[in-house]
């Protein structure tokens, strides 16, 4: 199954009396859809991933890593494939607001590439819904 | 009601691949309200987060919490009630749906004493607030 595109939210200090809802995508393993982030036409400059899973939908165990890689080279802001993992525990599912924040990571370099991060589960089915939030 | 002090999740590009949980979500109602002390504050940027369930939410749909700064009712160049974070019935979900607002510039705050301060202008325990600072 191809993966799924994650649509950012953006956040921008020139309109931030507004608000933004951030959009969930469900990242699983059966089928395998992995999830990622084209960063072709970015202009951001750097990106908060967040992670979070309740009692709704996760069906697998616990303790499922979900990694997030670059798909061109395998690097992304000079981290290798498999530096960021988030593993999910049983305290995430905690309420209210029971989610995990990795970042920020600096995107400048992907300036006008057509590059994309990857999310991936490495064990586990539904595991998690992940989110983004691009700081420009 | 003593306010409560919101304790903010610190996010820096030094330490950037560990993995966080927000440092605290505060529960703001009318009554009491919440707020981010930015003594000693060292960091760029910050954004807020609301977040509510069905399990803590007795507020209407239209609920809204406004951000407020204590000393001199500005914040980084809004006034009093230009920032507000509305709930509305898509972020009343069972999965945990998060509002975000920001990045407001916090440079100006070096080593102030100034405090952001989180208010519901309606409804009773609206919401739960957190707050990323970044730095």
């Amino acid at each position: 199954m191809a993966a799924i595109a994650i649509t950012p939210l953006v956040l921008t200090t020139r309109d931030s009396t507004k608000s933004g809802q951030l959009t969930w995508s469900a990242v699983t393993t059966n089928p395998a859809s992995g999830a990622y982030l084209d960063l072709t036409g970015y202009k951001g400059n750097s990106i908060i991933i967040v992670a979070t899973m309740t009692a709704t939908n996760v069906t697998a165990t616990l303790g499922g890593t979900v990694r997030v890689q670059a798909t061109t080279n395998s690097k992304f802001s000079g981290y290798g494939k498999g530096d960021l993992a988030v593993t999910l525990s049983s305290a995430v599912v905690d309420l209210p607001g029971g989610a995990i924040f990795m970042g920020p990571y600096d995107l400048s370099r992907f300036k006008d590439s057509n590059e994309r991060i990857q999310l991936k589960c490495t064990r586990g089915n539904n595991i998690a819904s992940f989110g983004a939030i691009i700081i420009e | 009601m003593a306010r409560n002090e919101l304790t903010p999740l610190f996010l820096t590009t030094r330490d950037c691949t560990a993995q966080k949980k927000m440092a605290e979500w505060c529960a703001v109602d009318t009554g009491t309200g919440c707020y981010i002390d930015l003594t000693n504050y060292k960091g760029d940027k910050i954004i807020l987060a609301i977040c509510k369930t069905a399990t803590n939410v007795a507020g209407t749909t239209a609920t809204e919490i406004q951000i407020q700064a204590c000393t001199n009712q500005k914040f980084s160049g809004w006034d009093k009630g230009d920032l507000k974070i509305r709930g509305t019935s898509n972020v009343n979900a069972t999965n945990f749906k998060g509002e975000f607002c920001g990045p407001f510039d916090l440079s100006r705050f070096k080593d102030s004493a100034e405090r952001i301060n989180i208010n519901c202008t309606a409804g009773t325990n609206v919401g739960w607030v957190g707050a990323i600072i970044i730095e």
